[in-house]
């Protein structure tokens, strides 16, 4: 048992070293931050829209710079491994294939958690700068004075701790599709066509829940078309299940419980994925 | 052996998911919506990924732009892109209606460079039947939100001057939750100009049965005095 | 089955297909081998004769289409089987930015390996393969010497009973020859097996205990260096100090004795000597 954690601790964290030495973290990191300092640029009319706006231009940044980075990231990771023939010198000692992936999902888990990290920690330095520059333009504003308690209410939304949960929706949403992108890199040869598919899975992950139910409630449809659309649904994501983030930037304050689905879903998903791609790697073969 | 491992990982991964599909809350934002509908949000949602809320909100940025330059035509696309990419924000639908049948209106209706009174007449009408028709699509998305209904009767009492239609707008946006208690006592009034003093009557004491420790008691009982003295001093209605 | 066999091939047949082409290519055919315990085999053959194909067949990268391998009884490709092999590839597949002996510590932690285990098999290891020196610098500044040492010290982290080492001399001065021999020599007195390939004829002599010769995927000679090399009847004299005339009445002397060919050349030493001697 100590044995399995050391050799899956070891290659998470060759994984980790691996992609902070890599460009393709920072080429992803580094316009993330810059595209969210520009955050001040920004000016709405009213409070509500101006919190809005913030909440919903540091979650968008997050989520598609974190969506690059899991899908890139994963699928660099395996296909470098592959190129520069590391795999031959690393699955060469007493470690399972499954041992491998789990790895890599993790050490990218890592990387991903830093990485939002460092975005969460930024967006709210910028809220911190947000607040008091606001703030002070409001008290300075002599035509439309602001009642105290409007202004501990406009701190009290921007400040809401459920943001934080939002957050962490997000970060299950992108471990689902690194979940996915390391799937497909077992079986493909370029990092190109894993990057490609995935992509295409999370468009249709949003599209799928609706569109399964289109097709089951339809009537013309034959009764083959509808086993491929239920069985195809049984594979592909369902992303409505992370749409609670977006209901959390409108302004609901839901408690923990509010996690249980996305958590539930993201760990399911993951099992039969490593499942089905353990079974891939092992057949796999490395000439 | 792996392979069972493996396989039994997959039933398990596909149960549990399963599972989890089945118990999953229908999302609230779409749950009202038309397949057709539902499928073109999903659809940006996907295209858009998290950029969708701030596409929205760039739109609305240029609102507020347009409202400040008097471009009406321009500050009505940006209200429909705004309202298309999020239309579950309240914010666009509900703002979006104000700018329309009330800056965009009373603009035109106040517009000196347009000598002939008949057409401003006819553009201040056409901008509030455009919010009119917003908010009615708004309430397509939130049809058990209090807010759109509260303001949709509002524009029908102050911009169309019809009093029915507000009257049954002001009455369903009270049912709902989080309405403010004013909301009910605006439906009264609403009814008062329909010029039913047996309904209007009927109303108010209803209203004091249904919930009898409102914080407006106090309020509508003095009403319903001053309504009664109204109607014993006009000697052609019966009293009720 | 015998599981006191270090290696176990039996009949093995290895293709390589092409992608987009049905036409398969047979790397490896009717290949079979046994070694036991303590024994050190040099794999001869040309280039693409299949012998990194043999390896990646043992560590289970490739699946024999045919026949059968067992490591200590287990079945090639297994973890189990895994680790009881240690791997020298032939060109350094690791990852450059580590030191010498991240390494050795990565490779380790790879294995299974506790902090405590790995701190006693480090230092053995690094005196063997001699790299203290420079363990603490990264790879990619390394010369394909010492990568080599590393690349040796890697194989050994684990403590494998079965070692292959894919062309270790290739590439290497003679110093760094006999530091590839002198541990195989050290690791076989520790009772380890251990196959190798080369090319080098010359470099496989004085380690080998047994040869094979692998020709296009088949196997054409096998055997120990002894039976192979030695020619009962033909025998090389030595002389010093003897002038031309006298050379040729020994020579006379020779077919005298009913010899049916003689040949008397001057001794020259052997460029490698040479070599040796100028660099030591
Ligand atoms: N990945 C591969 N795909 C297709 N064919 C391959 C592959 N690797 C090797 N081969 C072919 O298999 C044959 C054996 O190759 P192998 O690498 O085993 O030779 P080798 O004896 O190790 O040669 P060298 O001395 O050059 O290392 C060669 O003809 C080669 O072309
Ligand atoms: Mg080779």
């Amino acid at each position: 048992m100590s044995a399995l954690y050391l050799r899956l601790s070891t290659l998470t964290g060759l994984t980790v070293r691996d992609l902070l030495r890599q460009n393709v973290l920072y080429l992803i990191l580094i316009p993330a931050a810059l595209t969210l300092l520009t955050l001040p640029l920004f000016t709405a009319l009213t409070f509500e829209e101006q919190i809005k706006f913030m909440r919903d231009f540091c979650y968008g940044t997050m989520s598609i710079f974190g969506l690059f980075l899991a899908i890139i990231a994963t699928a660099q990771s395996l296909s470098n491994d592959l190129e520069q023939k590391t795999i031959f010198t690393i699955l060469a000692k007493p470690l399972n294939r499954w041992e491998y992936l789990v790895s890599k999902g993790m050490g990218i888990g890592l990387i991903l958690f830093f990485a939002l990290t460092i975005l969460t920690v930024l967006s709210a330095g910028l809220f911190a700068y947000q607040e008091k520059s606001l703030l002070e333009a409001a008290i300075g504003n002599a035509t439309h004075p602001l009642s105290s308690q409007e202004l501990q209410r406009f701190s009290d939304q921007l400040w809401s701790p459920a943001l934080l949960m939002a957050v962490l929706i997000l970060y299950l949403k992108l471990i689902l599709m690194v979940g996915f992108t390391l799937l497909f890199s077992t079986v493909a040869s370029s990092s190109l066509f894993t990057i490609f598919t995935s992509l295409m899975i999370y468009l249709i992950g949003h599209l799928q829940s609706t569109a399964r139910e289109w097709v089951m409630g339809s009537e013309g449809l034959s009764v083959g078309m509808k086993w491929v659309v239920g069985l195809l649904s049984v594979i592909l994501p369902d992303m409505s299940f992370y749409e609670g983030a977006e209901r959390i930037l409108l302004g609901a304050t839901p408690g923990l419980s509010y996690l249980i689905p996305p958590l539930g879903y993201t760990f399911f998903n993951l099992l039969w994925i490593l499942g089905l791609s353990t079974w891939i790697f092992e057949s796999r073969e490395f000439r | 052996m792996k392979i069972v491992f493996c396989l039994l990982l997959l039933i398990l991964g596909f149960w549990g998911k399963r599972f989890f599909e089945e118990i999953k809350p229908q999302p609230e934002l779409n749950a009202y919506l038309p397949l057709g509908k539902r499928f073109e949000q999903q659809l940006i949602r996907g295209v858009l990924g998290g950029w969708r809320p701030v596409v929205a909100d760039i739109a609305w940025l240029r609102v507020t732009t347009s409202w400040e330059n008097r471009q009406w035509n321009r500050l009505y696309e940006n209200v429909r892109i705004a309202t298309r990419t999020q239309p579950e924000s309240l914010l666009f639908w509900d703002m979006g209606a104000w700018h329309l049948a009330w800056n965009a209106s009373l603009a035109e209706r106040n517009n000196r460079l347009e000598a002939r009174i008949e057409v401003r007449k006819e553009k201040e009408l056409y901008w509030a039947e455009k919010g009119k028709n917003l908010l009615e699509e708004g309430t397509i998305y939130h049809p058990t939100h209090f807010k759109l209904w509260l303001q949709l009767g509002l524009l029908h009492q102050e911009r169309r001057h019809d009093y029915v239609s507000a009257y049954e707008c002001f009455l369903k946006s009270s049912q709902f939750n989080g309405a403010p208690s004013y909301v009910a006592r605006m439906a009264g009034y609403a009814l008062e100009k329909q010029g039913d003093p047996a309904a209007v009557l009927n109303y108010w004491e209803k209203l004091l049965e249904k919930s009898p420790d409102r914080p407006d008691r106090g309020l509508i009982e003095k009403r319903l005095l001053k309504l009664k003295k109204e109607t014993t001093l006009d000697p052609l209605k019966p009293i009720p | 089955m015998n599981s006191s066999l270090s290696l176990q091939i039996r009949n093995v047949q290895a293709r390589y297909s092409l992608a987009w082409n049905r036409k398969a290519m047979v790397a490896l055919d009717d290949f079979s081998l046994d070694l036991k315990a303590g024994e050190i085999f040099a794999l001869l053959g040309p280039n693409g004769s299949g012998k990194t194909t043999l390896f990646k067949l043992i560590l289970g990268f490739l699946k024999p289409k045919q026949g059968s391998i067992l490591i200590q009884g287990e079945k090639a490709g297994t973890r189990k089987a895994r680790a009881q092999v240690g791997y020298l590839p032939e060109n350094p597949y690791f990852p450059k930015y580590l030191t010498g002996r991240e390494i050795l510590e990565t490779y380790g932690g790879l294995s299974g390996l506790s902090r405590g285990v790995l701190k006693d098999r480090l230092e053995p290891i690094l005196e063997l393969t001699q790299m203290s020196s420079f363990a603490e610098k990264p790879l990619h500044t390394y010369s394909k010497g010492m990568i080599q040492r590393v690349s040796l010290g890697q194989a050994l982290i684990h403590d494998p009973q079965l070692l292959l080492f894919d062309e270790p001399t290739t590439g290497l001065d003679p110093q760094g020859v006999d530091l590839m021999k002198e541990a195989m020599k050290k690791l076989r007195s520790l009772g380890k097996t251990i196959l190798f390939t080369s090319h080098l004829l010359e470099q496989v002599e004085t380690v080998a205990d047994r040869i094979a010769i692998l020709y296009q995927g088949k196997k054409l000679v096998e055997g120990s260096m002894n039976e192979l090399l030695k020619e009962n009847d033909a025998a090389t004299i030595q002389v010093k100090g003897l002038s031309e005339e006298q050379l040729s009445g020994v020579k006379g002397a020779l077919y005298d004795f009913g010899a049916s060919a003689v040949e008397v050349t001057p001794r020259s030493g052997s460029l490698e000597n040479l070599f040796r001697r100028y660099t030591k």
